[in-house]
């Protein structure tokens, strides 16, 4: 079946909202959202999967071998350390949140509502 | 909302977003099969254009080099937005705490490791061109050398180690050096992040062009902000531990 | 290739680096200073830019890797056309209006915040520059990650945790949809430059799932970012607790950037592959947009958190600037874009003034704040010649936004299109005018049962506030809102460079082919008799309701007690929890995406 890969990414994602909507705890939603950037990065290396190609590095092997897509494989890299930064980022609120309320409920830090 | 009224939401919407995706997803080329022309040009130009080895790499600091800027941007944004959010605790109330591990076999073996971690880290940036590796990986690497002695020895190492005096001056210093080698293009009459340096050999550390100094500067940049986000962390948690955070304002 | 361009993102950029580095050993004043040079000289360099982008799309392409006509572009390139140029110069300018107005504003570890600033405004000019799908997703990042820094900035309290978390988790949620639909196209068509997308999109021809889902998930990302209901939740969150320096960055550009990328994006790449279904497009995303416009709008009217209110009333204009981009033609267009302008300064004015309150008054709260604004003139002046500009009076302000986007969904039929720009207006500007006179005035009670309880913020430390430098700002900044709809020269060029905008062809011919477009042909100024009567029906519907509103409690009870019943589930919705947020989001995409499916065949 050589769409799995693609329905992983799928799957994956969604796991990952599922654990941010029903998740009581703010470091669980930062680490569903890292989960839901997994997705997107299975898809990407799925797309630029190529049948009997090689890493992409020709140290050893002739320009005319096959290798898998370059550029999809930046792009992770980049799309990588954008997630570390969001999750940082949103990781340091959560932290900043305990400090202040004591909890890590969601439901508790809501201080503005309507 | 209640929770099972969010959760119903979320899963009709998740249906319907899920129906979607596999949609889109069922009209991608068969995995494995892909035919798409970047990639393939890329791989033919990088080794006679460039001398460099490795395509990602190539792709990553010369090709879409202008991505990479943006991106050690995003990282020096998150690193410096971290220290601003964690300003209240001063990194200087918590230079006496020592948190030691107390155990000599681990204290030795963690130094080890860390030696060993910090030389590994300048080989993998240094042969980014010519085997998989690069800046960003080599940067982790960096910074994880530090992350060794913590979590091995004692927190009071650490922070002489990785003060954030050291630390971010180091990020901001490789993250400036990005754009600035990105000026000095127009000095020699070129685009932004255009080449300036002969290209080397294929296969030889000396490779790449500026590409490799912006291979080092960002490797300076992701240790340096690895290592603020990390201290950051580490500090307000100390000072949490053991008593030195100021008074809250509720 | 001109070297201005690059410079337009790199200077501020560099100079953040630079005051990261050297920010702890120089005083707050100093980081002052290079934070605002950094802004006004890529500012100068934009309206350069600007002038040269006259019926052409100026290209530069990064290290120096320009393909020649008809190569496959393996670099990165940015096309600069006049809506890129114009877009870039309005973020750059009022970056260095909120860099100056924050002179001694903030306190100590000033430096960071300046950085941070420094960034968000090179992104987001950055992003409006770039032709390349990959190069504005990682500036949309960049973006994101300094604005989500800056509205955490008063860490000491918790309400600024909430605006950013929530901010954070829904708006990296939006930009996983985008990069859902930057990998199916790149499976599809195996480039990342706009115009190359959008010419091998076009040779193959096929509207299947895949491109559907895919302009499907880059709109909807896209949405949440340009807080469209139902994914603008975090939007009030987010500009409740950010300091107003910053708000004025949000609703001014922010918000309109997301817009802009739907508009490009459909433009260059899917405007070959889906231009025979015009009609349903425009029709999903007219009703994304009376949605949004009419939301806000209510929700505006409930607010008695003064920047929450204005949060509201950017949503209900959202909404507005959502059904000028929906109708697809380039008239409408330009009035988005004029509106988009007026809205920004005379919006970024009113949270200004806010701040102002918050320094002087130590309070955002409009009932706390009844009568305490008396003496605040400049301030007075300010919030209410921007409450005019958004009332959208004949020739004034918002007008010949508004009035080019009825004039041209009257012409395509959608009669009904002015009544809901009214209804958002009205509504929106409303609320602002009675908070205006409530605090300024002092009118009316200074109680209010319907209005939202929030809890007060703290204002900023005094360190001898420059209160009139921030005054001039914001005075500055409000007729500079009034007299946009004065200038029927500004929607005429607006119009103009809305025609080079939806040029596909042009676009790729002068990306790809570096051939010259022809230049769009000379627009003239016509006025309506309907955008003149609409424009007074809203002057006059705003300055009425909100005389009404502010004098409340000489309603009869029932009808109080009945608005607030009504207000209920509405009310209740915004609950504030980012779970909720999320499953919205997830119905949204899935609402908007299957009616794309079901309409595009």
């Amino acid at each position: 079946m050589s769409v799995l890969p693609y329905l992983l990414a799928v799957f994956v994602f969604l796991v990952g909202l599922y654990g941010i909507v029903s998740s009581r705890n703010l470091i669980h939603i930062a680490v569903c959202v890292s989960v839901c950037q997994s997705g997107t990065y299975i898809l990407l290396l799925a797309i630029g999967y190529k049948t009997h190609g090689t890493a992409p590095i020709f140290g050893d092997i002739p320009s005319s071998r096959k290798v898998v897509d370059p550029v999809v494989q930046s792009l992770t890299l980049t799309d990588i350390v954008v997630a570390v930064a969001v999750s940082a980022l949103i990781l340091a609120f959560a932290l900043k949140a305990y400090e202040h309320e004591g909890t890590l409920d969601p439901h508790e830090i809501v201080e503005m509502k309507g | 909302m209640t929770r099972s009224m969010r959760i119903g939401l979320f899963l009709a919407g998740a249906a319907g977003v899920g129906f979607l995706l596999v949609w889109g997803v069922l009209d991608l080329p068969t995995f494995g099969h892909y035919a798409g022309p970047y990639g393939d040009i890329v791989s033919k130009l990088t080794e006679p254009q460039r001398h460099i080895a490795n395509a990602v790499t190539a792709i990553v600091f010369d090709y879409r080099g202008f991505d990479t800027m943006g991106e050690e941007l995003i990282l020096f944004s998150a690193a410096s937005a971290v220290a601003m959010l964690f300003r209240e605790t001063r990194e200087a109330d918590t230079k006496d705490i020592v948190d030691a591990v107390r155990a000599d076999a681990v204290n030795g073996l963690g130094v080890l490791a860390a030696i060993v971690t910090l030389l590994l880290a300048f080989d993998v940036v240094a042969h980014g061109f010519v085997t998989p590796g690069g800046g960003f990986q080599g940067g982790v690497v960096f910074a994880a050398a530090f992350v060794f002695v913590y979590f091995t020895c004692e927190y009071h190492a650490y922070l002489r180690l990785a003060t954030t005096k050291f630390a971010e001056p180091l990020e901001s210093f490789g993250a400036g050096s990005f754009v600035g080698l990105g000026m000095i293009a127009f000095a020699f009459g070129l685009a932004f992040m255009g080449n300036f340096i002969d290209y080397g050999v294929t296969g030889r550390i000396r490779s790449g062009g500026s590409a490799a100094l912006v291979n080092w500067s960002s490797a300076l940049a992701v240790a340096g902000g690895f290592m603020v986000i990390f201290s950051e962390y580490l500090k307000d948690n100390m000072a949490a531990r053991y008593g030195r955070t100021k008074k809250v304002v509720q | 290739m001109n070297p201005m361009i690059p410079l337009i993102a790199a200077i501020p950029l560099l100079a953040a680096t630079l005051l990261a580095l050297v920010g702890k050993w120089i005083p707050d004043a100093a980081a002052d200073i290079v934070g605002m040079v950094a802004a006004a000289v890529p500012a100068v360099l934009a309206g350069i830019v600007l002038t040269r982008t006259v019926g052409r799309i100026l290209s530069y392409w990064f290290g120096g890797w320009r393909p020649r006509a008809g190569d496959f572009p393996v670099a990165i390139g940015w096309a600069v056309d006049r809506f890129g140029a114009g877009f870039a110069f309005l973020v750059l300018i009022l970056l260095t209006s909120a860099l100056v107005y924050s002179w001694r504003y903030m306190e100590a570890d000033r430096y960071l915040y300046v950085v941070l600033m420094l960034a968000f405004g090179a992104a987001m000019a950055a992003f409006v520059l770039s032709g390349d799908i990959f190069n504005m997703f990682v500036f949309f990042e960049l973006m994101s990650v300094a604005a989500f820094a800056l509205t955490a900035y008063k860490v000491e309290e918790t309400s600024p945790l909430q605006g950013s978390f929530n901010f954070a988790v829904v708006n990296t949620i939006g930009a996983f949809l985008v990069l859902f639909g930057i990998a199916l196209l790149y499976g599809r068509t195996g480039a990342l430059n706009l115009a190359e997308i959008g010419v091998r999109l076009t040779n193959d021809g096929r509207h299947d799932g895949l491109v559907i889902a895919a302009f499907a998930f880059i709109t909807c990302g896209f949405l949440v970012k340009a807080a469209c209901v139902p994914f603008h939740f975090w939007l009030a969150d987010a500009h409740a607790t950010a300091p107003a320096p910053v708000c004025l960055l949000f609703s001014g550009v922010m918000v309109e950037v997301g817009f802009f990328a739907i508009a490009r994006i459909y433009w260059t790449v899917f405007d070959g592959v889906l231009g025979e279904f015009q009609h349903p497009i425009r029709d999903v995303l007219l009703g994304v947009g009376v949605v949004t416009a009419i939301t806000g709008a209510v929700m505006c009217g409930l607010q008695r958190h003064v920047k929450r209110l204005l949060a509201y009333s950017t949503i209900a204009h959202a909404g507005c600037f959502l059904i000028g981009l929906a109708l697809l033609d380039p008239s409408a267009l330009g009035g988005a874009a004029v509106y988009v302008i007026a809205h920004a300064f005379a919006k970024g004015s009113l949270f200004l003034v806010g701040g102002i309150l918050l320094m002087t008054r130590g309070g955002i709260d409009e009932l706390l704040l009844h009568g305490l604004g008396k003496r605040l003139y400049v301030a007075a002046a300010a919030w209410f010649i921007a409450t005019l500009a958004l009332a959208s009076p004949p020739f004034l302000g918002t007008y010949t936004g508004h009035a080019l986007i009825e004039d041209s969904a009257s012409k395509l039929g959608y009669w009904w299109v002015p009544i809901v720009l009214a209804f958002a207006t009205i509504g929106s500007t409303a609320a602002i005018f009675r908070a205006g006179l409530r605090i300024f005035i002092g009118a009316g009670a200074g109680d209010d049962p319907i209005l939202s309880q929030q809890p007060s913020e703290s204002p900023p430390p005094e360190e001898d506030p420059e209160l009139g430098i921030m005054s001039a700002v914001t005075l500055l900044l409000a007729v500079a809102g009034l007299l946009c709809g004065a200038w029927t020269g500004l929607a005429t060029r607006a119009v103009e460079a809305a025609h080079t905008f939806t040029d596909r062809l042009g676009y790729a011919a002068a990306v790809l082919d570096h051939r010259v477009p022809p230049p769009p042909a000379p627009e003239t100024w016509h006025t309506t008799t309907s955008s003149i009567v609409w424009a007074v029906v809203t002057l006059v519907g705003s300055l009425t309701i909100g005389f009404g509103s502010v004098y409340r409690n000489r309603w009869p009870e029932s009808m109080t007690r009945a608005l607030d019943t009504a207000y209920g589930p509405i009310r209740a919705i915004h609950s504030g929890h980012v779970g909720d947020y999320v499953a919205w989001l997830a119905f949204g995409t899935a609402v908007i995406g299957g009616l794309f499916a079901v309409t595009i065949r």
